[in-house]
């Protein structure tokens, strides 16, 4: 039960940036970002290639360039995709396609199709008082930051405006506010966050694949939808939703688990999940938001 | 306020298209609330677009506004910045002005953003004794909000930032007699308490006629194509 525990906690805390990430472009920005996908690998590469590279500077320092790289790969791919749509009026669908697309093609060049961490030091086990679980707390420090700064920027300026685009995207331009700052800087943002969860799960398993992004959308909209189904405040936007949606999808994952179902069929049951809720949300509440079409 | 020689082509690459606007010269009196009545299509809509300086790349445009004894005239086609910056507008669907998941109080901050906005927290709002004295729940989601309270809330957004010139595009059209009266009585207030002179397209005869005070203005169109604004 305690094991069951710490894995649910581990796979929170290692999809948590992702999450939160995908909190700000689906649920806030209300933007189909498909590019997150391709963050997350580009993340994970960028912080790979930091780790060999500068495996010589002491853990404490290195954890931080690893994840300052992890977080420029992911935010580069954000700018690419969130450019396309605001200069080149591409709907950001097809941005996020191109982006992918694109990323794909460049991963391919610069990284094999896996490299094996194994090798190198991990930095994630820098404080492993837990032996069966070494990641656990240096995972629980990153995360920690990573909300502590969340929570921050939700109080400012920036924070409030990603809710109000999600809201009336036509809002900014009646009082002369930048459309293009607050969308550029939303969705880059939300793929650094993935660029950082990527690193983080590359290192947690030791390697670094080119279609790991695969399926991550798909698991954040399903973790969103579970925690607006579960978090039920006023305000119009918290932190605490991305937050019990990946809980609760980890411990539906972890709980199907001990019930011998075989994980390889999760996506279809996660597919299905988001359906059926979708279905219900459309047919329950036909005057929604015309923008709300992510059920997030 | 003074429009002077304003002349307006909305394409400028074909050299046939007629002038929509030509020489057209129009004075309103500063910090008081002006009507503009026309029939459909005659052009009020359009001179606020240029006055916002919303016209498009690919037309012609030949003006000056001068604005509290400050002359501005328009370059490349478009009036300048820092003409179009003192320029607010409330648009007949205000409704696209407002978000709607936020409270009163709330959307007053947000209209009061910077252009990029920062990691600070909301910006004050202003004009807090006017939205006293309308008897409004500011903790209240604008979504829970009656129509008039809503049109009240964008009229208040759009003086957030420093306003010398406010635009109404038909400001009453969905709102039922008693919440039009009460905005109707409002907006002279407003013009002289922030110094703003204020413009509104109004299809109603009688609210004009009951509000206007001799700063009505009638806008139609000749046979040669030209629009003229005639005082009633």
């Amino acid at each position: 039960m305690f094991n069951m525990i710490f894995v649910i906690l581990e796979q929170l805390l290692l999809h948590l940036p992702l999450m939160v990430g995908a909190y700000v472009s689906f649920a806030l920005l209300k933007v189909p970002d498909l590019s997150i996908e391709s963050a997350y690998v580009v993340g994970a590469i960028a912080g790979s290639y930091a780790l060999v590279g500068m495996s010589n500077i002491p853990m404490a320092v290195l954890i931080l360039i690893i994840i300052g790289a992890s977080f420029i790969g992911g935010a580069l791919v954000g700018l690419v995709s969130s450019l396309l749509t605001q200069k080149g009026k591409f709907p950001h669908l097809l941005s996020s396609i191109v982006a992918f697309g694109l990323f794909h093609g460049i991963n391919q060049f610069i990284s094999p199709a896996y490299m094996s961490l194994g090798t190198t030091q991990n930095p994630l086990t820098l404080f492993d008082a837990i032996p069966q679980h070494p990641e656990l707390i240096m995972l629980a420090l990153i995360g920690c930051c990573i909300m502590g700064m969340l929570y921050f920027l939700f109080k400012t300026q920036i924070g409030y405006a990603y809710a109000v685009y999600g809201n009336n995207p036509q809002f900014f331009k009646n009082y002369g506010i930048s459309t293009s700052f607050v969308f550029i800087s939303g969705v880059m943002l939300a793929n650094a966050l993935a660029g950082i969860s990527g690193y983080m799960f590359a290192q947690s398993n030791n390697f670094v694949e080119l279609n790991m992004g695969l399926g991550k959308a798909l698991l954040c909209i399903t973790a969103l939808i579970l925690g607006k189904g579960i978090v039920r405040i006023k305000k119009p936007f918290t932190l605490a939703l991305p937050m019990v949606g990946t809980a609760a999808y980890f411990t539906l994952q972890q709980l199907l688990l001990k019930v011998g179902f075989n994980l390889k069929y999760f996506t279809a049951v996660q597919a299905l999940l988001v359906l059926c809720i979708l279905l219900y949300t459309y047919h329950t509440q036909p005057q929604r938001p015309v923008n709300d079409n992510l059920g997030v | 306020m003074r429009i002077n020689n304003l002349s307006f082509k909305f394409d400028n690459k074909q050299k046939n298209t007629n002038y929509f606007f030509k020489g057209l010269s129009v004075e309103f009196k500063p910090h008081t609330v002006h009507f503009i009545q026309g029939d459909n299509g005659v052009g009020k809509s359009t001179l606020f677009t240029l006055l916002q300086g919303m016209n498009d790349k690919n037309s012609f445009l030949d003006m000056s506004v001068s604005l509290d004894g400050v002359l501005y005239t328009a370059i490349h086609n478009r009036l300048p910045d820092t003409f179009t910056q003192q320029v607010h507008t409330v648009q007949q669907n205000y409704d696209c002005m407002l978000a709607n998941q936020f409270t009163f109080m709330q959307n007053l901050q947000l209209a009061n953003l910077p252009l990029y906005p920062r990691l600070r927290p909301l910006p004050r709002a202003t004009l807090l004794d006017i939205v006293a004295s309308l008897g409004i729940d500011v903790n209240k989601p604008v979504a829970l909000l009656s129509g008039g309270q809503r049109q009240f809330l964008a009229l208040l957004m759009a003086l957030q930032k420093p306003t010398k010139l406010l635009l109404l595009d038909e400001p009453t059209a969905t709102l039922d007699k008693k919440n039009a009266q009460l905005i109707m009585q409002l907006l002279p207030q407003l013009a002289e308490k922030l110094q703003v002179t204020i413009l509104i397209i109004c299809h109603d005869k009688e609210l004009v006629d009951t509000y206007a005070q001799g700063n009505s203005f009638f806008m139609r169109e000749l046979e040669n194509g030209t629009r003229i604004v005639e005082v009633m």
